[in-house]
């Protein structure tokens, strides 16, 4: 099934909204990533993202609060499904197993 | 606070996807103003644009990210049309009354413009009608010197133009010599007086068209002296249902037969042609007679020729003109033949040119082939099936506005639900041209019955067949749109305009501007129906003034009989001897025929008074014609058959005493010369005014003279009450005596009635027009009534319960619309004296209108309105008031 492949960026910004919790749209979720990874995201590629992710199921949204910096118009708030959370989890756990199977030499250079 | 730059923001919300615009917008705002907040104005400029177009890139709008597709065309179609057709079921009385009143119209607008089709489209049957020419004499009348035109010209005079002018394609000549002729069809013992002979030539069908039903090519039949085409009217009046080809007919003139065969049957010619023939025969079929000599009857030729002549008026002239020759030239070269053919006579004559479609509406000749058309006619239907449907769109209007409460919430729900006002419109443009097409169907029914009376109304020969045409159908569809639209104009913008908000809440109320213009509506209609109404009471006075007019006292018991070239004057002597002691017959006279009609030159006669010369109308009859019309004498006597001078004597009529300035007294004795003859004639008598010819021009000044010759008619005046049986009598003693000779007779009335032909249709139409414009506006008053009762259902029980009675109620709602009625008649009260004056002033003689005409239609539409109003507010009137109260 094509919804259930996760890509790199995808799963940053899954991350990224699990993190802000309350607070995930637009403009926070792309200056969480800046902060945290250092690459400097446009808006566009993180709307792309948040909506292919909602439509996969992964993310689901509702319209918060207008505020006057926006021009009165109303933010998404993104938060995850527990599909996303599983996907995550998934994605996590097939990381690890794959790094314990890593020979010691490789991981230590990993340690360093 | 700085803002994105506007061009950026525009293009996002013009391209972005609808649904995510509002996060994407908002996101992108605030980047900016954060980045803006880091005094990076210019910068956050250029970002903000990159942002939008990155933006626009991945979520622009695709028609298949759309969740809300549009409805496709047909579904709104459908659910439109749904809604009319419940709304036209729930207001029957509404429905029927919009459609009654613009079926009847339409079928009204119909009839007219088949007439005015009719009239507007003479002569254009011919295939080159617009390059064709009738060329006509003018000349300086005898005596008088006035110019006059002879609808005929001379024979040669385009023979010779074809010779010398290259622009000349065609030309042809026709004359109806001998009008009217005698035919003779000895097979079937059968002979009948013919108006419609024509002698032609063979070019005739270069010219004019010919559809033929039977028999050879008509280029050769008509070069054929022995030979003659007829149509198919008097192919079953002479042959019945025998093959008419091969038949003989004689064509009798003057005592010398002229045999013929009948070679070809055409088709009658339709109505709005301007010459009707019955009968077409070579010209060369006279020859004959141009060759007799020394005969006692002026009208012989003493050997000339009068088809071939130049100064013979004889031929109706057509040319047919190469395209871009100018008319002018023909007149420039025509005269300049004429001034070398003519010599000196050339000054006294002159052609004139009318293009043939423009014949029929030219009028003022002499000897024109038929009555020419009268524009006034044409102007005047055309204004009233204008009118009609005007007062039909209005009705529409009136109702649809004053029902507009009902639609109020439908319009405040679509609005509020995203409908924009201009689909609204469409919505109730669609809605009354749905009515109207409903309404046209019905028309078209309508017209297919009352076609045959209407043709007989008219003289207007349009047939079913020839109506059912694609073009006819695309008329009346684009005829639907407009008055659909039309009448639903007013109602669609205003219903459009109503504001959801106040609507949903219950602001709107019935009134204000829509009111006073509902009233206005009714103003201008019933100023309409006002206009028609005292137009058929002033046509029918006009009408029944020339009915009572002098001489046509006795017209219905007054038979008038055919002689003229039938019966032997002698033993027409003895004919009135015998028929004079039946008790049937109260007198008898012979003389011309009267009534004159417009188009023939009359006799004149030129005399000098004390060498004074003047020229006043003849009347040639025998001693009996004063006694027998009862004409009232103002001074002298009348002829004596006693007195062997009276062959000399005239009497004169007080027009001419007029001209003398003379006292009736002096008049008798008094002695003139007829300069024609040399003879004295002596005034024995003067009479009053009475009339000879149509009443629209002014009784001339006469002179009847007892010395008639050659009578053309003989005047019975049957006594008593069984007309019919005088009439039978009178036959039998006519066939005892003239064998051979048919008996043709009318009614002196009859003839009178034609004379005013055109005014008689005029106002039985006008009355028919009239009474339907009254009806439908009184179907529009009574829909208004309907509603204003309705509306005040509640106002009239609370006035009830406070001791009004019925008759106030009544009073109350009926002065409402009296009132208007009012405004109407002050408006159309001077318009229609300023309308009438207009078209009496065409009448010599004008009929007295009196204010009774004016009082009696003004009282005419009240009455109408307060019976329309009352039996619909009546009943609410008389209700108890308790049922209008209780419910809420």
């Amino acid at each position: 099934m094509k919804g259930t492949y996760l890509g790199e960026f995808e799963e940053i910004v899954l991350l990224a909204v699990g993190i802000l919790g309350d607070d995930a749209y637009g403009v926070s979720i792309r200056k969480e990533i800046e902060t945290q990874s250092g690459r400097d995201v446009n808006i566009g590629a993180v709307h792309t993202a948040v909506h292919r992710l909602e439509a996969k199921g992964f993310l689901k949204s509702k319209f918060g609060e207008s505020t006057d910096v926006r021009g009165g118009k109303r933010k998404r708030l993104f938060s995850l499904t527990a599909a996303g959370l599983k996907t995550l989890n998934g994605s996590r756990e097939l990381r690890s197993h794959m790094w314990s199977q890593l020979p010691a030499v490789l991981s230590k250079t990993k340690n360093v | 606070m700085k803002t994105p730059p506007h061009l950026a923001k525009a293009l996002l919300r013009r391209f972005c996807n609808i649904d995510f615009l509002e996060e994407i917008e908002g996101d992108l705002e605030e980047q900016f103003q954060e980045r803006v907040n880091n005094k990076q104005y210019r910068r956050a400029r250029l970002a903000y644009w990159r942002d939008v177009f990155y933006s626009l890139f991945t979520h622009r709008n695709r028609r298949k990210d759309n969740p809300y597709p549009p409805v496709p065309a047909g579904d709104i179609l459908q659910h439109l049309f749904t809604v009319s057709v419940r709304h036209l079921q729930r207001n029957k009385s509404t429905t029927i009354i919009n459609a009654a009143g613009l079926t009847i119209s339409l079928a009204c607008f119909i009839f007219i413009a088949l007439f005015l089709i009719d009239e507007s489209t003479y002569d254009t049957m011919h295939p080159h009608a617009s390059q064709v020419y009738r060329i006509s004499q003018s000349f300086h009348a005898f005596g008088t010197g006035a110019e006059e035109t002879d609808a005929r010209a001379p024979g040669l005079w385009v023979l010779e133009l074809k010779n010398v002018m290259p622009g000349i394609l065609h030309y042809t000549r026709m004359s109806r010599f001998g009008y009217p002729g005698t035919i003779r069809n000895e097979k079937h013992d059968l002979l009948n007086i013919e108006q419609q002979f024509f002698w032609v030539d063979s070019t005739y069908t270069d010219i004019f068209a010919l559809p033929m039903v039977a028999g050879g090519d008509p280029r050769i039949v008509l070069r054929n002296p022995s030979q003659v085409i007829i149509n198919e009217t008097m192919a079953s009046k002479y042959f019945g249902t025998e093959d008419p080809i091969g038949q003989s007919l004689i064509y009798a003139r003057d005592g010398m037969d002229i045999p013929l065969v009948v070679a070809g049957v055409m088709k009658n010619y339709p109505s709005n042609v301007h010459f009707h023939p019955d009968f077409l025969s070579s010209n060369l079929a006279l020859t004959p007679l141009w060759n007799r000599t020394g005969e006692i009857n002026s009208s012989y030729s003493d050997g000339k020729d009068r088809v071939n002549s130049w100064g013979d008026s004889f031929t109706y002239s057509y040319v047919e003109l190469s395209p871009g020759t100018d008319p002018e030239k023909v007149d420039r070269t025509l005269r300049q033949v004429l001034k070398a053919n003519l010599g000196e006579d050339a000054k006294y004559v002159w052609p004139t040119i009318v293009k043939l479609t423009d014949i029929h509406f030219r009028g003022g000749m002499m000897i024109e082939l038929e009555s020419p058309g009268d524009p006034v006619y044409l102007y005047l239907f055309g204004s009233i099936g204008v009118l009609i449907l005007l007062i039909a769109c209005i009705n529409y209007m009136n109702m649809a506005t004053a029902k507009s409460m009902q639609r109020s919430r439908e319009v405040g729900l679509r609005k509020t639900l995203g409908v924009r006002r201009g689909s609204l419109i469409v919505q109730f443009l669609g809605e009354s041209i749905l009515l109207t097409s409903i309404a046209m169907f019905l028309a078209l029914a309508l017209v297919i019955l009352f076609l045959p009376g209407f043709k007989e109304l008219t003289a207007c020969t349009t047939t079913l067949q020839e109506l059912l045409t694609s073009k006819t159908f695309l008329l009346l569809t684009a005829l639907t749109f407009v008055v659909g639209s039309l009448s639903g104009s007013y109602p669609a913008f205003f219903l459009s305009g109503f504001r959801p908000l106040d609507v949903l809440k219950g602001k709107v109320t019935a009134g204000g501007n829509a009111d006073r213009f509902r009233k206005g509506l009714v103003v201008f209609q019933f100023t309409i129906t006002f206009l028609l109404v005292v137009g058929t009471f002033v046509i029918q006075r006009q009408l029944s003034y020339i009915n009572d007019a002098k001489l046509s006292t006795y017209k219905d018991q007054i038979l008038a009989v055919r002689l003229h070239g039938l019966a032997n004057p002698r033993q027409l002597k003895s004919f009135e001897d015998q028929v004079r002691h039946l008790g049937s017959v109260e007198g008898i006279s012979s003389g011309t025929q009267i009534p004159r009609q417009d188009r023939f030159p009359s006799d004149k006669i030129k005399l000098k008074v004390d060498s004074e010369p003047y020229i006043w109308e003849a009347l040639d009859v025998d001693f009996d014609f004063t006694t027998l019309f009862q004409l009232e004498f103002v001074s002298g006597r009348n002829f004596s058959e006693h007195n062997p001078a009276d062959s000399n004597a005239v009497i004169i009529n007080e027009a001419a005493l007029n001209e003398l300035h003379l006292d009736a007294e002096k008049a008798p004795g008094l002695a003139f010369q007829d300069v024609m003859t040399h003879k004295k004639r002596t005034v024995i008598g003067v009479v009053k005014d009475f009339s000879i010819a149509s009443l629209r021009t002014r009784i001339p000044p006469l002179v009847i003279s007892g010395s008639v010759s050659d009578p053309e008619v003989m005047y019975v005046k049957l006594a008593g009450n069984n007309l019919a049986d005088g009439i039978k009598s009178l036959e039998k003693s006519w066939k005892e005596t003239f064998p051979s000779v048919p008996f043709n007779h009318w009614f002196l009335n009859e003839e009178f009635e034609q004379l005013y032909h055109q005014e008689r249709s005029t106002a039985t139409l006008f009355r028919y027009f009239a009474a339907l414009a009254i009806f439908i506006g009184c179907l529009g008053l009574f829909g208004l009534a309907s509603f204003t009762v309705e509306q005040r259902t509640k106002e009239i029980g609370i006035r009830k319960v406070l001791g009004a009675t019925g008759i106030q109620v009544l009073l109350l709602i009926t002065s409402r619309f009296v009132k208007l009625i009012l405004i109407s008649l002050a408006i159309g009260l001077p318009l229609s004296m300023y309308l009438m004056h207009h078209w009496l002033s065409r009448f010599a003689y004008q009929a007295t209108i009196s204010w009774f005409v004016f009082a009696g239609s003004a009282l005419l539409l009240l009455t109408l309105t307060c019976l329309t109003v009352g039996i619909e507010s009546i009943q609410t009137a008389l209700k108890n008031p308790v049922e209008a109260i209780r419910h809420e």
